[in-house]
């Protein structure tokens, strides 16, 4: 196969005086699900609307499925991009808004749209501007998921929802993904409940790419491990290391990396405690402790 | 509780170990066709990659094998594999488990015989 969904070589981009994205190279593959996370103003949306060529970079290229889109915007059709904020003519009726979105995208499912329609009770014959938001944010989604392009970007596709929408969301992006497998990326802050649904995360802090990973792998790298002090220094992965927390005699680390079979023998026979970490603690030690970083 | 997935584990370890226990129990059977990527990916609802990963884990085991363009089977002696694989694990981590613990509450080897002899839970 393959070519990338995505590259992106040395995108800076910055706004008035800030710099927004510094030195971004990223690789997105194909047909894979992705998280994009990161603290507020860590320039995710910048990003997206970079990719979306809504934004121009003066520094820096990018490729969608290989093609450059200034060059070529055709290539543009191939991407979905479906964000949170405000329509650009939020008086249009939720029905004419879908119309549009079923010229712009060649494979749009109109059946499938409308199964969604009814399935979340959507009044489609008013206007967007009258909605609140979940049921905007059930608009897009919607859209994004109907258009079936090639690549779809969903920006915090999930604000507004109750959790018994969002787990509606999820459930119907898998299926329709198993079916129609395509190259999606969410970006969100609702880490652990999208964790078994992505396949990699990318994880941006201050303009940069901290994180490019699959998440299994990222998992199985990651633990907390508890013990008292005595115990914890004949491990050689926490040496030179320092912990997390400390209470009493008891000492908690955070790791990130293979543990060695000498060290499994000495976790084994002295009852050293290792328990998993989820992707949002993941993200919460690489956001706080610098030292972590693959940069 | 097999479609239920909890946080202590890999998710793909704990899928094949669900794939294993129905193999176990016979819901499916030697030569038999397990459900496929797809269908398990839906039923636990996480990505079909992590699934694969777990149905790899059981091919290398030769608990699984691949008919192209068709799915996944059973191995035949599969049960076997499975049992045997698992009575290893009773032994270097259950039992290991058991005996720390016995340990940790200065239960002698005695008491604990005694426990096993009088519960009457285990066949002769």
């Amino acid at each position: 196969m393959n070519e990338l969904a995505v590259k992106i070589k040395n995108l800076n981009y910055a706004f008035q005086d800030s710099v927004i994205l510094q030195g971004i190279d990223l690789e997105i593959e194909p047909n894979k699900i992705y998280g994009l996370i990161g603290k507020n103003g860590a320039g995710k949306t910048t990003l997206i609307n970079l990719i979306a060529n809504q934004l121009i970079a003066k520094q820096g290229m990018i490729q969608i499925l290989g093609q450059d889109p200034r060059k070529e915007p055709s290539t543009l059709e191939n991407l979905c991009v479906v964000r949170e904020g405000e329509f650009y003519a939020p008086h249009m009726r939720v029905k004419d808004i879908f119309k549009l979105y079923q010229i712009l995208y060649k494979d749009y499912d109109e059946a499938l749209e409308k199964r969604l329609v009814d399935f979340f009770k959507l009044p489609i014959h008013k206007a967007y501007q009258k909605y609140s938001r979940g049921m905007k944010s059930m608009v897009f989604i919607i859209i994004g998921i109907c258009s079936r392009a090639p690549i779809t970007i969903f920006d915090e596709p999930t604000l507004g929802l109750d959790a018994v929408s969002r787990e509606d969301f999820y459930k119907i992006l898998l299926e329709d993904y198993l079916k129609y497998p395509r190259t999606m990326i969410i970006s969100t802050h609702l880490i652990d409940e999208v964790e078994q649904l992505i396949e990699r995360v990318i994880l941006i802090d201050d303009g940069k790419v901290v994180l490019n990973k699959d998440v299994q792998e990222l998992k199985e790298q990651a633990f907390y491990i508890k013990g008292s002090k005595e115990k914890l220094e004949k491990l050689e992965a926490l040496c030179n290391k320092f912990p997390k927390k400390c209470y009493g005699k008891t000492s908690v680390y955070v790791y990130f990396g293979n543990i060695s079979k000498a060290d499994r023998e000495v976790i084994k026979s002295e009852q050293i405690e290792v328990a998993p970490m989820s992707l949002q603690q993941i993200f919460l030690e690489h956001i706080k402790r610098k030292e972590f970083r693959d940069e | 509780m097999k479609y239920i997935l909890n946080e202590d584990e890999p998710i793909y370890i704990q899928i094949a170990r669900g794939i294993e226990d129905e193999i176990l129990q016979g819901d499916f059977l030697e030569e038999m066709q397990v459900p496929s990527t797809n269908e398990l990916s839906k039923i636990y609802q996480i990505n079909p990659a992590t699934v694969l990963k777990g149905i790899n884990l059981l091919v290398e085991r030769q608990i699984l094998y691949k008919k192209r363009g068709i799915g996944m089977f059973v191995t035949s002696g599969a049960v076997a594999t499975i049992k045997e694989a698992r009575k290893e694990n009773f032994k270097e981590v259950v039992m290991a488990h058991l005996f720390q613990e016995a340990k940790k509450l200065g239960i002698s080897k005695r008491e604990l015989i005694e426990i096993i002899v009088s519960s009457g839970e285990m066949d002769e």
